[in-house]
């Protein structure tokens, strides 16, 4: 390639290093064109505009004007956001609970189990189909507190206290990620399943003449094998936390008392119910303060140390190998 | 799978021009007035009342085009229809809204139209200051509404609060005349043990709590407790916030009370469409309603007309008694061209909704009243936005034509509304509601620890601090 | 049970581990937990099924029964026929499968180009990429609107699509799998002087097919439940797709004649019907594709 351009030219000449420069890297520019502009469209110009709409005084949707930190302020002395605050983390601690670890130990049981398996394997996924306001709706009419309700007296039949399910402040997000979990936990499972069917069967009898129990064989070699899976999945669940909105919208319209609004619900409140688009545009921005923030926080402890892999596991790995 | 992905993406970008190119082309001389309160296609016989008006209209004046373009009014939906420029010609709001649509610029003053119809004067004056700003006037009411108290005859005979007739018709007075049902919020409590002694897992009311309709129902409960107003007016002309005061701190105890004592429906976040839903399957014997929605149990719910009874509201100190009173405006976006609207007012006389008593007018009214007793439903008397003597009595006439109900049930409410009824609170009422709404959600569902006063404290100083310091 | 336990030879526990009582009983614990999550998974939908068919007045009644008194398949036909619902099926799938293209072609480019091709200056790109990684495009939901309504594009499908193009947890999924392809491959390419672009689409995508799956299914699955932006976007009720109209009918069902919540929950069981079908026929592509979201290590 290079031999072929080697034209007769001053190759130390600013023009030809211009051209060169040019030539070498215009077409991979231009594929990236379209991606660089959807991004520009969807995510960066928005972030951008919203920056600059929480320092301002907006009539509509309009800036009007700046007003330094009036929004961020106002924001910030609304009990409700403060609420919101909280509950976002709340949503990411009940979701790493709920929405995280089931599936994981959904599908362990799953892939251990030889019986009913494909029974098994479509009864979970089931829920997945459900378009998701069906769900949240159908989990809404489920919810129903009243102590003769359908959800009451299941609870009723089997002892326990009745319950008035969302309107009670303590079970609302726990509830709302329980219904986020029914429907998405299937296709997770899937992915675990096939991740842990990957697992070259070897290790594990290694493991086993190792004399490792059965919890040892699931941490020495389990867990690593479908350690990235489940990091791709964690990052997943996180992700879908941050744009939690018609749930709360449609259960409980962030009650009760805001006991279960989210930032981004609170954001569109704000925008589309208040006419407040600068608290809208602030509380976005705040939200996204986070998000990097979390981010920051995540890349730094899952950066790979050489020595989180157990040693045991690699024991295993090489005895395969050999 | 690369033909096939390269195909799919122009085949999906050609459809995109497509699109585009069809929304944008479409020549058409004739001048487009867009319907926003078309009904839903669900509801076929509307649908097919709104084509006749239309056909009836467009033959009259062929210059004009009318769209169906429904439109169901929402704060959600209003910014961005608004700034898209997507509202249709005419769409309805509520009494709340106009003040908020007129100052960002949203809808259109139409005084003059309204002047030039003749039309401008017959207005009730109560509704036409809900749509006025500094004497202009920027929309047109259909029809008003009060609040009172709904009832199950049924249930409230079975533990004998009420009597009955020797015809079977359900006695809601005693032999001196005097009302039987509850009048006071206390007799409300009482009514409500009487049914949750009796029923299984049923209550005696129901309370709203969420999209700002809790707040709506408690601004009528605290000035019936005393509260004066929840926005004071200064000898300076400024407003201040009294969400706080003693009256609805009392009204607020009494929801809490209810709620402590499992009289009411335990459930924290209930919206417009949850009380009839709660009145119409019988887990509640009473509720809140405005007097232009007693049909929904009805309709929706299949509940027997003839068991619904409408009362005025309950008292809370024994002598307040006050009847929120609202109601529904047209209103016309503040793009449309003059012709636009000129059609859109039009259209509105060929649906019986002005105050014309010409052939076309009374078949249109008519119309309605045949279309709603073919649905089975209860025709009440409706509270009108025009106070012209002739068309008064031309619809009061088809009124005793086609109502259907016993008037026995309805006749306390309609006769105590003139000196009860009472405006919404005049400054971001909805916003009020919203604040309302939080501390109804906390005390229903933090029921034995809530503290009513500094929870009505706290929307207090925010409604202060982030809205009424606006107007002042 | 006792026979196919003693065939199991692979996964944590095999046949040596049942032989002893105690693993037994482990598995018969196995098998319970997984029977309550088919269970709790399916129950709810079943209880919906039961409950459309009832009358509005029965939904909430007490004493609670769980059967309707009448089932009338009528109320079906006749819901389904009100709302013509397969124009918002059609919508839907109108929807899903432009953003899936969109997500394939536009984040996998953009992946082949930070992994592969890398231009002079790519870094500052996927870095900027790599910034936006978690944070949704729906949190600056008023400046984006703002922008879909200046570029005209409401009540279209384009914004819907193409906010799939513009995925940054798709590029670097993308990314990881372009790089642990084989390097000989593209050199190869570049000798036959293939064009970037064929090399993409020629060798490039026939060897991604397990990431484009993944990517696919995601998108699929964003796309089907997607919100706020088509609710935002299609004001056109003739265009709307089921979550959508869904949403509509049940925020507005306080205002609307005739239509209780009987029919919103036969709206949700017709929702289902359709997806059942498409479920069944495409079982294993889908089941498939989530299967191959598992990385490898």
């Amino acid at each position: 390639m290079k031999q072929a351009n080697a034209l007769p030219e001053d190759r130390s000449s600013l023009a030809y290093k211009a051209k060169r420069l040019f030539k070498r890297n215009w077409s991979g520019w231009l594929l990236m064109l379209p991606g660089l502009l959807l991004f520009l469209f969807f995510v960066w110009a928005p972030l951008a505009e919203n920056v600059l709409l929480s320092f301002s005084e907006t009539k509509g949707f309009e800036s009007v004007g700046f007003n330094n930190f009036e929004n961020y302020v106002r924001v910030f002395h609304d009990p409700m956001f403060t609420k919101a605050l909280v509950n976002t983390f709340k949503y990411i601690f009940w979701s790493i609970i709920i929405g995280f670890l089931v599936p994981i130990v959904l599908g362990l049981l799953l892939s251990e189990a030889v019986h009913f398996k494909p029974f098994f394997r479509l009864g979970i996924y089931f829920p997945s189909i459900v378009s998701g306001m069906a769900v949240v709706i159908m989990w809404s009419y489920l919810f129903d507190p009243n102590p003769g309700a359908v959800l009451n007296q299941l609870l009723t039949a089997l002892g326990l206290p009745v319950s008035t399910f969302l309107s009670d402040p303590d079970l609302t997000i726990p509830l709302i990620v329980v219904t986020m979990t029914w429907r998405g936990a299937g296709g997770t499972v899937l992915v675990y399943l096939s991740a842990l069917q990957n697992i070259d069967n070897s290790q594990y009898e290694a493991a086993r003449m190792d004399g490792a129990g059965a919890l040892a064989r699931i941490w020495h070699v389990t867990l690593p094998h479908i350690r990235q899976t489940i990091r791709m999945l964690f990052i997943l669940q996180i992700i879908s936390v941050f744009q939690v909105f018609y749930e709360p919208l449609v259960m409980t319209s962030g009650g009760p008392d805001g006991a279960s609004v989210s930032l981004l619900l609170l954001s569109y409140q704000y925008a589309f119910q208040s006419f407040d688009a600068g608290a809208s545009a602030a509380t976005g921005v705040i939200l996204a303060v986070i998000i990097i923030a979390l981010t920051i926080v995540y890349l730094r402890l899952s950066r790979p140390k050489k020595n989180t892999v157990s040693r045991k596991w690699r024991k295993y790995a090489k005895k395969t190998a050999q | 799978m690369k033909r096939w992905l390269c195909a799919a993406t122009s085949a999906l970008l050609g459809g995109a021009i497509l699109f585009s190119a069809a929304a944008c082309g479409k020549g058409d001389d004739k001048i487009k007035v867009s319907i926003g309160m078309w009904p839903d296609p669900t509801l076929t016989q509307d649908v097919k009342m709104y084509k006749q008006w239309e056909a009836a209209f467009e033959a009259d004046y062929p210059e004009y085009d009318i769209v169906a373009d429904r439109y169901e009014y929402s704060a959600d939906t209003i910014t961005a229809k608004a700034t898209s420029r997507q509202l249709p010609t005419v769409f309805q709001t509520y009494f709340t809204e106009p003040q908020k649509l007129i100052s960002n610029g949203w809808i259109a003053d139409v005084t003059d139209e309204l002047e030039e119809l003749g039309w401008l004067d017959k207005i009730d004056a109560n509704m036409r200051e809900a749509v006025s700003k500094d004497g202009r006037c920027y929309g047109v009411p259909r029809d008003g509404y009060g609040m009172g108290l709904l009832l199950n005859l049924e249930m409230l005979y079975d533990v004998g609060v009420i009597g009955k007739n020797g015809d079977g018709t359900y006695a809601l007075y005693d032999e001196e005349g005097k009302p039987l049902y509850p009048t006071t919020f206390d007799e409300v409590r009482e009514v409500s043990e009487l049914i949750v002694e009796s029923y299984d897992n049923t209550y005696g009311l129901v309370i709203l709590s969420a999209n700002n309709n809790g707040g709506w129902q408690f601004s009528n409960m605290a000035w019936n407790f005393g509260c004066e107003a929840m926005q004071l007016k200064g000898a300076d002309g400024k407003y201040t916030a009294n969400l706080n005061d003693a009256g609805a701190v009392k009204a607020l105890e009494w929801i809490r009370d209810m709620a402590v004592d499992e009289l009411i429906y335990p459930d924290a976040s209930l919206t417009y469409a949850d009380w009839y839903a709660k009145f119409g399957s019988r887990n509640v014997a009473m509720a809140f309603c405005g007097s232009d929605s007693i049909m929904l149990p009805v309709t929706n719910f299949g509940f027997d007309k003839d068991k619904i009874a409408f009362v005025p509201m309950p008292t809370g100190d024994g002598s307040s008694r006050y009847s929120l009173y609202g109601g529904t405006p047209y209103v016309f976006p503040s793009y449309a061209t003059k012709e636009q609207i000129k059609g859109a007012l039009l259209f509105l006389k060929y649906m019986g909704r002005s105050p014309e008593t010409d052939e076309i007018s009374l078949k249109a009214i008519e119309k309605g009243h045949q279309t709603a007793k073919s649905k089975g439903m209860p025709i009440i008397p409706t509270i009108r936005p025009w106070t012209n003597a002739e068309y008064l009595a031309a619809a009061n006439a088809l009124d005793e034509q086609y109502i259907n109900v016993n008037l026995a049930y309805y006749d306390d409410f309609f006769d105590t509304l003139p000196e009860m009824k009472r405006a919404e609170e005049p400054y971001y009422c909805q916003d009020m509601y919203k604040l309302l709404d939080a501390a109804i959600q906390n005390v229903l569902s933090n029921k034995g620890t809530a503290n009513c006063k500094s929870l009505l404290d706290t929307a207090n100083s925010q409604f202060q601090k982030d809205f009424l310091n606006k107007v002042n | 049970m006792q026979k196919r336990l003693r065939s199991k030879t692979s996964g944590i526990l095999t046949a040596a581990d049942y032989k002893r009582g105690g693993f037994r009983v482990v598995y018969s614990l196995i098998l319970l937990i997984l029977f309550v999550a088919v269970l709790t998974a399916l129950i709810p939908v079943l209880w919906l099924f039961l409950s459309s068919f009832k009358e509005a007045s029965e939904l909430t009644a007490m004493p609670y029964h769980l059967f309707p008194k009448v089932f009338d398949l009528g109320k079906l036909a006749e819901v389904w026929e009100m709302l013509n619902f397969w124009q918002y099926f059609l919508n839907t799938i109108i929807v899903v499968i432009g953003a899936v293209i969109c997500s394939v072609v536009f984040n996998g480019l953009l992946a082949y180009v930070f992994a592969i091709v890398k231009p002079k200056g790519y870094k500052v790109m996927f870095a900027l990429v790599m910034a936006s990684y978690m944070i949704p495009s729906l949190l600056s939901i008023v400046p984006l609107y703002r922008e879909i309504i200046d570029f005209g594009l409401i009540d279209s499908y384009v914004p819907l699509w193409f906010m799939f193009g513009a995925n940054a947890y798709y590029v670097i999924m993308f990314k990881n799998y372009f790089e642990s392809l084989p390097k000989a491959l593209f050199e190869a390419a570049e000798m036959d002087r293939c064009g970037k672009l064929r090399t993409f689409f020629r060798i490039i995508v026939p060897m991604s097919r397990p990431i484009i799956g993944v990517v696919a299914i995601f998108t699929m699955t964003a796309a089907w439940s997607d919100f706020l932006l088509p609710y935002l976007v299609l004001n056109d009720d003739s265009m709307m797709t089921v979550m959508v109209k869904i949403y509509n009918l049940q925020a507005t069902m306080g205002t609307v004649q005739g239509f209780g919540p009987d029919k919103l929950l036969m709206l949700l069981t017709i929702s289902i019907i359709p997806q059942i079908f498409i479920f069944a026929i495409f079982q294993k592509q889908i089941t498939g594709s989530a299967a191959a979201g598992a990385v490898k290590e």
